[in-house]
């Protein structure tokens, strides 16, 4: 029992004298602002006088609000005072806390406040002991859903109740549960509000945090042995038992959803990374601030991890920790996947979990470094970079093409494409343009496609991944045999799974010219290192297009030939190759317009914005007669492309 | 005959400048003094203060103590600065002021050089 004592009578002092001198220093600060005024007035300038004069007052509120809290503490004192008439009053620091709690609230900071809180939380804990469980997670509830508790008062109710509390608490509500005395939405938002009072108690945590700098805050606060913060040692004692496990998962994961029905109202309103900080914090000390491959959730949920059978508790956890989703699949036994294991079961409510695993596990893990993109062992000659994990994502590919389409799996599969784009075209094969319909990948991409947004998004990372492939095909390709054909040809795997994603998305009932947009994109590549070499080559007046010219300009123009071919049903006879040999002259001469010196040499250059090459014969003609009529260097140029071409 | 030279006006108001420098140069004063006696004050109200609201009070006593001092500076540095202010001012008036007088003597030079010319044939100012 810690008690506290003073002197009344000397707080009251100290608190009359400094209000009478923060007073008298006030009227000095507003002589001062009188005189800025006055100085304004007459055309001077404020310089910094006028913060200097808002630096005093708001020094001298503090010294006044100072003032205001300690008469309350001395009230407080003379309140909880039971002893013998003394000078000095010596109280427990419980009834000090007590009274300062209806004192000095609104007056004081949480931290003076914080003792008194937190003890009134502990006798809460003890007056919810004595009612029946219906009532009980009635009051717990109501005292949740208070904001004006505050930390220290979740910390002392979580407190009081201890571990073993807790989980006798937890295990009434799934007995009664079991039993049909409690129904199932009242047994749920009791365990809701244990959670939320375990958020509460972690106070001041930002939940924008990542979740090592939360749990290195939490392991911070409690090496500050701060007696009114949430117990480190009571999340500790829960992990250290199966039964503790057991209910710290349910106040983190969902309550009784373990049973697999799938929760009534939803899991707590932990935020994701409070409830990762916490399971890592549960783990041991030094995990808080690791973001090893492994670990934090996955000790949490050491006991179960192994099993086949993960309920969705367990897959919601790991959902919510990329860290733990990663060390999942990359510790599962060479040669499987948990990850598709699951996605092959298409168990109904799993699909949400196992579309955050996926991501967590596949494209978190290299945005953060735990793991290196998939790499084609072609391409890199040395080998495959893939680290461990990524020699199961083509288990998970195969798998999604079998499961079920989900939403929330597609869009996960569409970000595992942005980031590992090798192993799709790996899928894609190598052989001839038909052949190359990987019926395994269309059946990705059709389950893929069934989520317009991950179709779009699916799009949108074929054309950025295989753009980049593209262009360091160019790159080694001698400049002056640069042809738009031939590049596709290079990239016949990543055509491959253009065409695929096509197909699947035409299996999906959508139209979709993935190929098509594809086969532009490239020949705006080609197209641009086509006028380089031309330009070098013929010397002409102005040598080489500008090459930041041309390049803005042959993007634009291959963007809007995507653009207007996606868009369209007509665009759906042309395949990418053949879109590809149209645009090419065309992008070329565009190219060549944004060219000072060789716009010069152009004849009716405003006409060239206006044709669509690639979907009509009308305005190819059109384009072969403008060439025809120009500067003999000019229509030579695009003469030969243009007959190369055909 | 040239004017007589005029000594430019200061762009603002001297005198509420200077009054603004004394109130400044007082309110430091007075916040200083504050935060003096408040340390005084506080070792008066805590000899026989023990226990987590007395840990309280020393923390947030010695943040107001602080922003006491740190105003008091302030109040001091703008002071200085309204001061500086004046004197580059003055400073700036003074040096219009002997241009002007510059200017006016060199006028009155061509003047004299003037009627000195004209006298000369008539053999005005000649034994």
């Amino acid at each position: 029992m810690t008690t506290s004592s003073a002197r009344p009578d000397h707080l009251r002092r100290y608190a009359e004298e400094a209000t009478i001198g923060a007073r008298r220093a006030d009227r000095a600060a507003d002589a001062t602002a009188r005189a800025v005024n006055a100085h304004l007035a007459g055309d001077g300038q404020p310089g910094s006088s006028l913060s200097a004069v808002t630096a005093a007052r708001s020094a001298l509120e503090r010294v006044a609000w100072l003032a205001g809290a300690t008469t309350r503490i001395a009230e407080a004192f003379e309140a909880a005072d039971r002893g013998p008439v003394a000078l000095v009053v010596t109280v427990e620091d419980r009834r000090l806390g007590r009274q300062l709690t209806s004192t000095a609230a609104g007056v004081a900071d949480d931290d003076l406040l914080a003792p008194g809180r937190f003890e009134a939380g502990r006798r809460r804990a003890d007056s919810l002991a004595e009612l029946p469980l219906r009532a009980r997670l009635e009051a717990l509830a109501s005292t949740a859903g208070d904001p004006d508790h505050g930390p220290a008062y979740a910390a002392g109710l979580l407190h009081e109740l201890g571990p073993d509390g807790l989980v006798d608490l937890i295990e009434d509500v799934r007995a009664a549960y079991d039993a049909g005395d409690l129904p199932r939405r009242r047994a749920d938002l009791g365990l809701r509000a244990l959670g939320t009072l375990l958020e509460s108690a972690g106070g001041t945590l930002d939940p924008a945090d990542t979740p090592s700098e939360l749990a290195a805050a939490l392991v911070r606060r409690a090496q500050a042995d701060d007696p009114y913060a949430l117990d480190l040692g009571l999340i500790r004692s829960l992990g250290s038992t199966v039964v503790g496990r057991n209910a710290l998962r349910q106040l983190l994961v969902g309550p009784l959803d373990g049973r697999g029905r799938g929760p009534a109202v939803g899991p707590p309103d932990l935020p994701p990374q409070v409830v990762v900080a916490l399971a890592r914090v549960l783990a041991r000390p030094g995990m808080a601030v690791s973001e090893r491959p492994s670990g934090g959730s996955l000790d949490l949920l050491d006991d179960r991890v192994g099993a086949d059978d993960l309920d969705l508790g367990i897959l919601t956890l790991l959902a919510r920790d990329p860290l733990a989703a990663h060390g999942w699949e990359v510790g599962a036994p060479t040669g499987t996947s948990p990850i598709a294991t699951y996605l092959e079961r298409s168990v109904p409510g799993q699909a949400a979990p196992l579309g955050a695993i996926l991501a967590g596990a596949y494209v978190t893990s290299v945005e953060r470094g735990w793991s290196e993109p998939y790499a084609m062992p072609q391409l890199n000659g040395r080998g495959p970079t893939a680290t461990a994990g990524t020699g199961s994502l083509s288990l998970v590919l195969a798998a999604a093409g079998r499961a079920s389409a989900e939403p929330q799996v597609s869009r996960a599969l569409a970000a595992v494409l942005a980031t590992h784009p090798d192993a799709f075209r790996e899928r894609a094969g190598t052989a001839g343009y038909d052949a190359r319909r990987s019926p395994e990948l269309v059946a990705l991409f059709a389950v893929l496609a069934e989520d317009l947004p991950a179709l779009r998004l699916a799009s949108d990372a074929v054309l950025v991944a295989y753009r980049g492939e593209a262009q360091r095909v160019l790159a080694a390709t001698p400049p002056t045999t640069v042809d738009a054909n031939e590049v596709l040809g290079a990239l016949a795997d990543a055509r491959g799974v253009t065409v695929a994603l096509e197909e699947g998305a035409r299996i999906a009932g959508r139209d979709h010219n993935a190929a098509l947009a594809f086969g532009i994109t490239v020949a705006g590549l080609a197209a641009q290192a086509g006028t380089g070499a031309a330009g070098t080559a013929i010397g002409g007046p102005g040598g080489a297009v500008s090459a930041t010219l041309g390049r803005q300009a042959i993007k634009k123009g291959a963007d809007a030939a995507t653009d207007r071919w996606v868009d369209t049903e007509d665009g759906r006879e042309a395949t990418g190759a053949v879109a590809a040999a149209r645009a090419e002259p065309h992008l070329l001469a565009l190219a060549m317009n944004q060219d000072p010196a060789w716009r010069v040499l152009l004849v009716a250059p405003d006409r060239l914005a206006g044709w669509d090459v690639v979907g009509s014969a009308e305005h190819r003609r059109a384009f072969v007669a403008w060439v025809a009529e120009q500067d003999p260097r000019v229509a030579g140029l695009l003469g030969e492309l243009v007959r190369r071409k055909r | 005959m040239p004017a007589s030279p005029t000594v430019p006006p200061l762009p603002f108001d001297l005198a509420a400048s200077q009054a603004l420098a004394r109130a400044l140069d007082a309110l430091a004063l007075v916040l200083t003094g504050l935060a003096r006696a408040e340390g005084a004050r506080a070792e008066g109200a805590t000899p026989d203060w023990r226990g987590y609201t007395r840990a309280w009070f020393d923390e947030r006593h010695a943040g107001a103590v602080q922003d006491l001092t740190r105003a008091a500076r302030a109040a001091t540095d703008a002071a200085t600065e309204v001061r500086r202010a004046e004197l580059t001012a003055l400073v700036h008036q003074r040096e219009q002021a002997t241009e002007a007088a510059a200017v006016l003597l060199r006028a009155e030079t061509v003047e004299l050089d003037r009627l000195a010319a004209l006298a000369a044939p008539a053999g005005v100012g000649r034994p």
